[in-house]
């Protein structure tokens, strides 16, 4: 099946577009480009509202506008039309013939609320006869081609495959599909039908004999305990392998670099070190020069002030240094014959006296007062000098402890610094350790919880042994209940059967995603030695194993190669579905760059030889790598949305 | 009588904006007090062993400001104490005034020594300066007092 042209009227930008998928050669390679607000993505929310009655890419329904061209609605009005009609068709090709699909909702210009929106398929069989069938005749036939369940495996944002299998990622749209796939759901329904249908049984039996009642509401409690306990320890395993599975790949990616948190933490610890030391050195080379002033003067004075200070000794010595006495008063006191403080007369005796002190102390008071002054603070000096050296050697010792630690820690430094800069991200190599960390503990505590969970699951088995032992006393007691207790074991045995065939549908489904999943991806990868198998767990979440090592390794894989991954999930999908459909991929490289981006070129054109693929670009994404691979030669239909003014988008001629 | 220490106002003008700038020996204003540039520079001009006379004074270092040093004073006045030995005016130890102009002149020739350094900084540096400075040092103390020691 395949889309051979869409026809858009007034529906949000587009006020009238036909764009058309023809196959003009031997790949169906179809590209639309537009800038981002044109209306790409609105092209996709067009697809999935004919096909489907709804916008799934629209951000919010409730606060966007309405879905009719804002221009058209002003137009109608003008002309006085009460109306505007929206309508999308998709006309499409099968095996059969053709068919049109056809969606249209008058929207009121004045009100703008949408009526009813009214949908048919036109089916036009190879011999020309054309058969109308509208609403849920219509809907019936979308879904013989492409199912609303996996709708989101045939009409996609690029982005999704971005984020398809990632850590945290809910696993559970892939279940969904595969039980949808799997169209394991009568059967699955059969056995929720049987299990309703023993409980009755049960509960007649019950009716019967009320011990075989209380009994049975016993057991049933027990065994919801029990499938409560049960659903809990598996959640718990699959979260432990989880945790397995995101350290085995942390560890891959960490391997060889363990020590380089370390490093980085040392190197950082070393540059704050050198730069104290660096103060200290600094602080030190102040004190050298503190010594240089403080010294300089103490030796160049040094002569001086011995000379000073022995100058001094003499004089103390000698006794020439008088007590304070006030030569100026004596000489007064002999000038007037009088003591000039008490002013009593001076004799020849006293006169003699005072002249013998005056020859005595041939320095003058002045002179010897500034002596005794200076007499400690220039012995000071002198002494002082002699601390030079010890002072000196002090300081050089300090700068050179300083600088040989400065050395042998830069010496250090080069080498964690080589170390630190072979390795790629340091801030990734520390969040990888805490997340492994993180994910160990994380196995701890639920290895903890099994365990206790299993402990609580034994003694509930034990108990529902016990409790189904006196209901089947009970029940044997009845002799009336035989029939109904044929009955109830038939629908017992039939409920395991069929449990039994709903696992191994859906196991036989998985392992075929598997192995088309692989064949698929084996075939689109560059990489062509590196990966060996994928495995498809039981909570549904794909493992990618490393070819060689045999080691899960999804988390390694560049944004690339995990969207061609999920390429080759979603193309495994329609094969092993039935519905192998078209593709449309709403920005379907807009997370891959460089060389990759030319090898996702390369698996596209190899994915539309087999299959219709139709891709809508941003102008900036829809690169000279993208563009170096898709020529004319490969390219089926190109089409190029512009934005007439706001309000309108068209196709460029 | 004399209340302050003065040098020549040629150096006042030229050489001390000079040693501020370039932080010479650590001697700017910012990092020491000014009596302390002063002493040094004295002890500069003893060590040539000769007095430079100002040709016009600038007040440069208020006497309560030497005051502060403690041994600025017994140094101005230690060096008065030499000179007027050497010229028999002992009488004059006690002079301020007389002790002042001694100690400008002694700065006066060291300030121009330092003047000399700062113009060829660009040759040699402050720190060049500083290890010859020590190594001066350490010769006049191997001098002093290895020998004594020695002996």
């Amino acid at each position: 099946m395949r889309f051979e042209s869409i026809s858009i009227t007034n529906y949000r930008q587009y006020q009238s577009l036909d764009v058309a998928f023809p196959q003009t050669m031997e790949t169906d390679l179809h590209v639309i480009v537009a800038s981002n607000g044109i209306g790409k993505t609105n092209m996709l929310n067009a697809i999935n509202w004919c096909l489907y009655g709804d916008e799934p890419h629209l951000g919010d329904k409730d606060d966007s506008l309405t879905i009719c061209n804002h221009i058209a609605l002003e137009e109608a009005k003008k002309r006085g039309e009460k109306f505007a009609t929206v309508s999308v068709c998709i006309h499409i090709s099968t095996s059969s013939g053709k068919i049109t699909f056809e969606r249209k909702v008058d929207v009121n210009v004045s009100t703008r609320f949408e009526g009813h929106d009214r949908f048919k398929a036109l089916i036009t069989k190879e011999d020309g006869n054309t058969e109308i069938l509208e609403e849920s005749a219509a809907d019936e036939v979308v879904n013989q081609y492409l199912p609303r369940k996996i709708r989101q495996y045939f009409f996609f944002d690029g982005e999704q495959l971005h984020n398809y299998f990632g850590k945290g990622q809910d696993s559970s749209h892939v279940k969904d599909s595969i039980h949808e796939i799997a169209q394991v759901s009568v059967v699955t329904n059969t056995r929720q039908h049987l299990e309703k249908i023993i409980e009755e049984y049960q509960k007649a039996i019950s009716k019967l004999n009320p011990a075989v009642d209380k009994l049975s509401a016993a057991i049933t409690a027990k065994k919801a305990d029990r499938q409560k306990l049960e659903d809990e320890i598996k959640s718990l395993e699959a979260s432990i392998k989880e945790s397995e599975d995101v350290i085995s790949t942390l560890n891959q990616q960490i391997s060889g670099t363990e020590t380089v948190v370390a490093d980085n933490q040392r190197y950082n610890d070393n540059l704050a070190l050198i730069s104290q030391l660096e103060d200290d050195e600094k602080k030190q080379k102040e004190l050298l020069l503190a010594l240089v002033r403080k010294y300089y003067v103490l030796l160049m004075m040094y002569d001086v002030n011995t000379a000073t200070g022995a100058y001094i000794r003499e004089k103390f010595e000698k006794g020439v240094l008088p007590p304070d006495i006030n030569i100026d008063l004596i000489k007064s006191s002999l000038t007037h014959h009088e003591c000039v403080i008490c002013k009593s007369s001076i004799d020849s005796t006293v006169e003699a006296y005072l002249n013998s002190l005056l020859e005595k102390f041939d320095v003058s008071t002045t002179v010897s007062h500034k002596l005794v002054e200076i007499k400690n603070d220039v012995a000071r000096a002198v002494r002082e000098a002699r601390n030079y050296k010890k002072d000196k050697q002090a300081i050089f010792d300090r700068l050179r402890e300083i600088s040989e630690r400065i050395s042998a820690l830069t010496s250090e430094n080069e080498e964690l610094y080589k170390r630190i800069s072979a390795c790629s991200s340091i801030e990734s190599i520390g969040l990888w350790m805490k997340q492994r960390e993180e994910n160990r503990t994380l196995i701890r505590i639920n290895s903890e919880k099994v365990g206790v969970y299993k402990t609580q699951l034994s003694t509930l088995s034990q108990e529902i042994s016990t409790l189904q032992a006196q209901l089947d006393f009970a029940i044997a007691d009845i002799e009336k209940c035989e029939e109904i207790k044929h009955d109830l074991n038939f629908a017992t045995e039939a409920r395991s059967i069929i449990a039994a065939i709903e696992d191994e549908i859906i196991s036989e489904v998985r392992t075929q995603m598997e192995s088309e999943t692989m064949t698929l991806f084996d075939e689109l990868i560059w990489k062509k030695n590196t990966y060996g198998h994928i495995e498809l767990s039981e909570n549904y979440r794909l493992r990618l194993f490393h070819k060689v090592t045999n080691e899960s390794c999804l988390g390694s894989c560049s944004a690339a190669e995990r969207e061609l991954l999920a390429l080759a999930f979603t193309i495994a999908l329609h094969r092993v579905s039935g519905h192998d459909c078209l593709l449309f991929i709403d920005t379907p490289v807009g997370r891959v760059s460089d060389i990759n981006r030319e090898n996702f070129a390369k698996s596209l054109i190899t994915v539309s030889k087999k299959k219709q693929l139709i891709l809508a670009f941003t102008p900036s994404e829809y690169s000279t790598e993208i563009r170096k691979y898709f020529d004319a030669s490969v390219v089926s239909s190109y089409n190029k949305m512009i934005s007439v003014d706001e309000e309108i988008t068209r196709q460029e001629v | 009588m004399a209340d302050r220490l003065s040098i020549d106002k040629k150096v006042n003008d030229a050489v001390i904006p000079e040693i501020d700038k370039s932080r010479l020996i650590g001697l700017d204003k910012s990092t020491v007090d000014r009596i302390e540039l002063f002493l040094f520079a004295m002890s500069l001009g003893v060590k040539q062993g000769f007095r430079t006379p100002l040709i016009a004074s600038h007040g440069f270092i208020l006497e309560s400001s030497i005051l502060s040093n403690d041994i600025a004073m017994s140094e101005i006045y230690s060096l008065m104490v030499n000179e007027m030995r050497k010229t028999n005016e002992e009488e004059k130890i006690g002079n301020k005034d007389e002790a002042f102009i001694v100690a400008q002149e002694y700065a006066n020739t060291g300030f121009q020594i330092m003047s000399e350094w700062i113009s060829n900084l660009k040759k040699k540096d402050s720190e060049a300066i500083m290890w010859d400075l020590l190594e001066e040092m350490d010769t006049k103390y191997d001098e002093y007092f290895q020998e004594n020691e020695e002996g």
